[in-house]
Order: structure tokens, then C-alpha cells, then sequence
């Protein structure tokens, strides 16, 4: 919830970005609340217009190709929906094999580091135990 | 931000909270583009209708009470308004005496003490790390992210 870069970038660019991540919901024919909520929180640091998140939900139900997805980023929003879409794929608690294909698919889009995806996990885990902090200091202050 | 247990807050306790969250982003008189994103965002993690944010938008224009908004509240949702509080009073990149005001607040409202509120604050502080090694990662730097990494 605290200020990104995201924000910043070009309305196009934000809508690109989302567009992946629409399409990264819908990778392993699921979709959980969990993930959902994840898409719907970035969709609204992302500053989307309500008429344009209308736009980008309906691709939740008719995801576009992936290429399409990825030819409308640039390198900043691109390497951003990879992070979002690492954090989204393990959003359920796992990554699935679909899940990580098209995320080797998105860092060879961008020829980013072969290790690109294993670091950004490393940082989604330690983003779950820093929120599951945040639920334990809750839970301190209702005992 | 990763899945939480606001999510299971039913719809109008969500909406007290996004309000409250609405109270905080006002209170200092300015309305930066980030406090919007962490709303915005907020009100996407929990996935209030649309519709519903529309009139929860309406309260930056004209701010309700905070005590009328909590007086309705559980304990328990407060406390997580305390605490998305105060990652929103923080967006902005300070602490605004306002803010901290109703930050206290939510706190007394809810039965924390001036430590836990400490810790939460310490806990905010530890996102900000956290999301700047992830911008890090990705080469998306903010403006003194250099000074957390």
C-alpha cells in the first residue's frame, strides 16, 4: 500500500501492466480470492481509471494473449508487472509450473537475469512474513 | 501487498474502514497522489464494490467524524483501520501531527497502548525497506530509496 513507481508511469503503460496481470490470474484456470484481491489492490495502486479496471476485469473472464499483454509494456512497466505477477502467482501459496512458464516467458520478453524470478520469490516470501508480522502484532494487541 | 485478513471483514465494516482510511489521507489538508494509490489500493485488497468506492471517494471532499465512523465498529476492525491507517498516513513520506492525532485515536479507541502504536509505527518503516528492495530487484527506483536498501 505504500507509494510505488507505478503510479508514475504512463496511463498506457499502467493499463499494459494490468492487462498482464489479468492474464496471469487466469494462468492456472483458477481463480482464488486471494488472487483476486491481489489483482484488485494493484489495480488500484496502479491508479486506473473505474472505467478502464472495468475494461481490464473483463479480461479476467477473456484473458488476452500473452503477446499482446507483453507488447504493450515498456522495460519499466514490464519489469513491474513481472514483480506484481511473481507476487501474484504465489499469492495461493504456490507457483504453479503453468505460472512459472509464463513468468520465464515475461523475463526472456525482457531479457532480464536468468535469476530474475528466484529473487523477486525470495522477496514475495519475505513480503509474507513481514504482513504475517503485522497479523501477529494485531493478535498481540487483542490478548 | 499479499493477502490479508480484512478480506474477511463483512462488506459494511469494510466500508467503516476504507472511511476511516479516507479521514486519515484528509487530515493534514493535503492530498498527495500517493495517499490516493494506498486508498485505492486498500479498497481493492478488500475488494469493496465499485460502486461502494465511489461513495467512499466522496468523503475526501467533505471528511464524516472519525468518532461517528468508529463508534459503529468492532474492536477488531478498528484495529485494522489502525494499523492501514497508518501505512496511508505514512504514504506521504512523514508523519503529520494531524495524522498522528487520529493514528492515537483509533489506538485509545481500540485498547492500544502507546508501545504496540510504536511498534506498528516500526512496523510501517519495515514496508518501506521491504518494497524499496523490491523496486531494487526490478530497477524501478523511487526518489531515497538508496537510503533504504
Amino acid at each position: 500500500m505504500l507509494p510505488d513507481t507505478l503510479h508514475m508511469l504512463p496511463q498506457v503503460e499502467r493499463f499494459a501492466y494490468a492487462k498482464l496481470l489479468a492474464f496471469m490470474t487466469r494462468v492456472d484456470n483458477e481463480l482464488t480470492v486471494e488472487e483476486m484481491s491481489t489483482f484488485e489492490q494493484r489495480l488500484g495502486t496502479a491508479l486506473l481509471s473505474p472505467g478502464q479496471r472495468k475494461e481490464i476485469r473483463a479480461y479476467l473472464k477473456n484473458p488476452p494473449p500473452l503477446a499482446d499483454c507483453l507488447a504493450d509494456l515498456g522495460q519499466e512497466s514490464g519489469r513491474l508487472a513481472l514483480r506484481d505477477a511473481v507476487m501474484m502467482a504465489a499469492a495461493d501459496g504456490n507457483v504453479d509450473d503453468d505460472e512459472r512458464d509464463v513468468l520465464e516467458e515475461i523475463v526472456e520478453h525482457l531479457d532480464l537475469a536468468d535469476d530474475s524470478i528466484d529473487r523477486l520469490l525470495e522477496w514475495t516470501k519475505k513480503g509474507y512474513r513481514w504482513m504475517q508480522s503485522g497479523v501477529d502484532l494485531l493478535n498481540e494487541l487483542a490478548e | 501487498m499479499l493477502p490479508d485478513s480484512v478480506q474477511l471483514l463483512d462488506a459494511d465494516e469494510r466500508r467503516k474502514h476504507a472511511t476511516v482510511l479516507m479521514i486519515i489521507a484528509a487530515a493534514d489538508g493535503e492530498l498527495v497522489r500517493e495517499e490516493i494509490a494506498a486508498i485505492e489500493s486498500c479498497m481493492g485488497l478488500m475488494l469493496i464494490h465499485p460502486s461502494v468506492r465511489e461513495n467512499i471517494r466522496q468523503c475526501l471532499a467533505s471528511p464524516p467524524d472519525i468518532t461517528d465512523v468508529i463508534s459503529g465498529m468492532e474492536i477488531a476492525t478498528i484495529r485494522l483501520a489502525l494499523r492501514d491507517g497508518a501505512v496511508v498516513a505514512a504514504a506521504d513520506g512523514d508523519y503529520d501531527e494531524d495524522e498522528l492525532d487520529l493514528l492515537r485515536l483509533l489506538a485509545k479507541s481500540s485498547g492500544v497502548d502507546d508501545d504496540r502504536l510504536k511498534k506498528l509505527l516500526d512496523w510501517v518503516s519495515d514496508m518501506w525497506h521491504l518494497s524499496a528492495k523490491g523496486r531494487e530487484i526490478v530497477a524501478s527506483p523511487m526518489l531515497g530509496d538508496d537510503k533504504l536498501v
